[in-house]
């Protein structure tokens, strides 16, 4: 008997020596045989591992006081994963609840037989604390409920520099990508560089995940109080005065510095999808239009440099000049007999201007225009700008009557921030800086600031000196342009604007640019409307808007008035 | 002296089939106390790197969690920061705009104007050749920075 269990015992140790041998065969297969090895590796990472992409988060954009303009929110994306809903009724039930659908419809989703289920995409990030909240909630079964966050661009400011800014959508990727204004110019260095990587679902396996290069914080050329301040001008302006729309650019002639730029109407980036506006360009440097009367500072700025004539050089205005066969008259069709250059640009003389660009001759003028930018790109650092058309001798569509008609800024195209940065040339001693909006670029606690760059020299400081001072004394005795304690320069413009076979007279831009004080220029302002009613005129509409604006710029740039400021020390 | 070992006893006691088998048992209980122990052993290093893991996981889920709070917070403050905000409340306690009129400057020698500091360029942070691509991209369109 004793044998017999012997014998069996044996019997089983050897049936279990044989298995526990098979297993140990197949552990060393598995581990040493090179085919067996990579078969097994593959298999096991498949299961183990996701392939995955590690998107970095898109950069911030900032004032240039640190005040933040374009920030990073989260939404969700809900989901079920039916495999996993043990109570179909409290999912349905608190789903509903929070998103408002119907409870036969959750109920549906939940007992599908598919993996995953998309139940809303995207909802706030209320929503998503709101189902976190009931997650907690013990009487609830809630597993099979997915929240997956998704990054989210918004914009505290609302329409605040909004046509600056752009806005941010997604590409077919699910990934951020940035249109328009900042976000389309500098979208490669604010969305950073994602990481193909591996996650790693096998708590043993776990590593530290790999980190993508994050976006990089632009800080803007922008004063978000000065944008404000433009903004709402402008907006009461266009309203006041009937206009379709309008702009306004401040920039810092030393500098190139934007300090605000605005349209009307505008857009909320946090609901692009939504914006009644059809194009969200920016019209200020995507937006080109005959600039008229303002133009004029150029042609006299080319004269004067040029050596052709003097603040004092005496014009007999008759009224009428014609050039290539086409006749010019003046605004008011008047002739203004004996005048200066302070009365030429003072009154605004067409006949005057006209008379200039021929006598300069077309190579003299348009070098002079060329030299101030105009009819090409500036290279603003904001999307899809324009750039403007600047027809030229020897271009099919040139005439020679068109070297009458440029000198008082008809039939040649500028985009606003075009027109201040070719003028802040005579506010600037001659010297246009390059415009720019970005000034500091911060990534991985390293800073890049940008320095001022020169565009172009198309003006001796001289002339910028004596131009100057003749649209400061052309604007002498305006009260609807004086600053108080403020010495300001400054030329309008009334344009008719172009249709089909000639010009509509009965609609205008109307605008001003100006810049001051005028002994130590720090802003040049463009304000520019479109088809006013109440108004077609420049002095009438854009020019009281500029003094208005100008009140309260100074106080927000801290400008002391004229006299103050010559009491102080240099430098102070 | 008597040899024990020659003792008929013994010898039954030596050739008992029992006593080879309790050997071979002692030696596979041996055997397997010390695969137990082996085992035992690296099931415990798996099971710590398996919390470690796990605990790496959760750090790593928090991590992207409080950074995601984090930005949203900071949206939320900015969000209570806006001008449109401010505005509203300044004007609700009674401010108004100030026209250059109503401004007293005062002279406070070396006193550093915000224009100064706003058109002096901050010297660049990053002394040391970077290889990242933002820096690379950026010494090329800025000049060096």
């Amino acid at each position: 008997m004793l044998e017999t269990i012997f014998v069996r015992m044996r019997l089983i140790l050897i049936g279990l020596a044989l298995i526990a041998g098979l297993v140990v065969f197949q552990l060393l297969r598995i581990e040493f045989v090179p085919e067996s090895v990579g078969y097994f590796r593959e298999l096991s990472d498949t299961i183990s591992e996701v392939p995955r992409t590690f998107a970095p988060t898109r950069g911030r954009i900032f004032d240039r006081n640190g005040e933040l303009l374009a920030a990073n929110d989260i939404q969700y994306e809900i989901a079920l994963a039916p495999s996993y809903v043990l109570n179909s009724e409290d999912v349905a039930r608190t789903l509903s609840d929070v998103l408002g659908k119907s409870v036969t419809e959750i109920e549906t989703l939940a007992n599908s037989d598919k993996p995953y289920v998309l139940v809303a995409r995207p909802v706030d990030a209320a929503v998503g604390d709101r189902i976190k909240e009931k997650r907690a909630d013990e009487t609830l079964t809630l597993s099979g409920i997915e929240l997956n966050p998704i990054p989210h661009r918004t914009y505290p400011g609302g329409i605040l520099a909004s046509q600056v800014l752009g806005f941010v959508g997604y590409n077919e990727q699910g990934r951020q990508v940035g249109y328009y204004g900042v976000e389309g110019f500098y979208n490669d260095w604010l969305s950073g560089k994602s990481v193909q990587g591996t996650e790693r679902l096998v708590p043993f396996d776990a590593q530290p995940e790999p980190v993508p290069d994050q976006g990089a914080d632009l800080y803007l050329t922008i004063d978000r109080d000065v944008q404000f301040l433009v903004e709402g001008i402008l907006r009461s302006s266009v309203e006041r005065y009937g206009a379709e729309g309008g702009s306004i650019v401040v920039m810092d002639p030393r500098t190139g510095e934007i300090l605000a730029m605005a349209s009307y109407p505008t857009f909320d980036p946090n609901s692009y999808a939504t914006a009644a506006l059809p194009n969200p360009a920016n019209p200020a440097v995507s937006g080109q239009y005959e600039p008229g009367s303002t133009f004029k500072v150029l042609t006299m700025a080319a004269a004067l440099d040029s050596g052709l004539v003097q603040p004092a050089t005496p014009f007999l205005d008759t009224g009428y000049i014609e050039v290539g066969g086409w006749g010019i008259r003046n605004w008011d069709g008047g002739a203004w007999g004996a005048v200066d250059m302070i009365g030429c640009m003072r009154h605004s003389l067409n006949v005057c201007l006209a008379s200039l660009s021929t006598q300069m001759g077309p190579t003299t003028f348009y070098n002079y225009l060329q030299a101030f930018g105009i009819g090409h790109l500036i290279n603003v650092d904001l999307d899809a700008e324009v750039p403007g058309r600047l027809k030229l001798p020897g271009d099919p569509d040139w005439f020679e009557s068109d070297l009458g008609t440029n000198a008082f800024g008809q039939g040649v195209a500028v985009t606003p921030m075009q027109l201040v940065s070719a003028v802040s040339a005579v506010a600037n001693n001659g010297v246009i800086m390059q415009p720019h909006i970005l000034m500091r670029v911060e990534n991985g606690g390293r800073a890049h600031h940008t320095t001022p760059q020169v565009l172009g020299r198309p003006i001796r400081p001289e002339t910028a000196h004596t131009l100057t001072e003749m649209l400061a004394q052309s604007l002498e005795g305006e009260a609807k342009i004086s600053v108080d304690g403020y010495r300001m320069a400054g030329k309008t413009g009334t344009a008719e604007i172009p249709v089909p076979g000639g010009y509509d007279r009965s609609k205008s831009i109307a605008s001003f640019i100006g810049w001051g004080p005028v002994d130590d220029p720090r802003f040049v302002v463009l304000i520019k409307f479109d088809k006013p009613s109440a108004s077609r005129w420049g002095s009438e509409t854009a020019a009281p808007t500029f003094a208005t604006l100008v009140q309260r710029l100074v106080v927000l740039m801290q400008i002391p008035p004229d006299d103050v400021r010559r009491a102080m020390p240099a430098g102070q | 002296m008597q040899n024990v070992y020659a003792t008929p006893l013994y010898r039954v006691f030596k050739q008992a089939p029992w006593r080879s088998q309790t050997q071979m048992l002692a030696t596979l209980s041996i055997g397997l106390l010390i695969l137990l122990v082996v085992g035992g052993l690296y099931l415990a290093v798996a099971s710590r790197a398996g919390n470690a893991g796990r605990d790496l996981q959760n750090l790593e889920a928090r991590k992207a969690d409080l950074l995601r709070e984090n930005d949203r917070m900071r949206a939320q403050l900015a969000d209570l920061r806006s001008m449109d905000r401010m505005a509203a409340r300044a004007l609700a306690l009674g401010f108004v705009p100030a026209n250059p009129q109503q401004l007293v400057y005062v002279h406070v020698p070396n006193y550093p104007h915000p224009s100064a500091r706003a058109d002096a360029p901050a010297e660049s942070v990053a002394a040391n050749p970077s290889s990242d691509w933002l820096t690379n991209t950026l010494q090329q369109l800025l000049g060096g920075g």
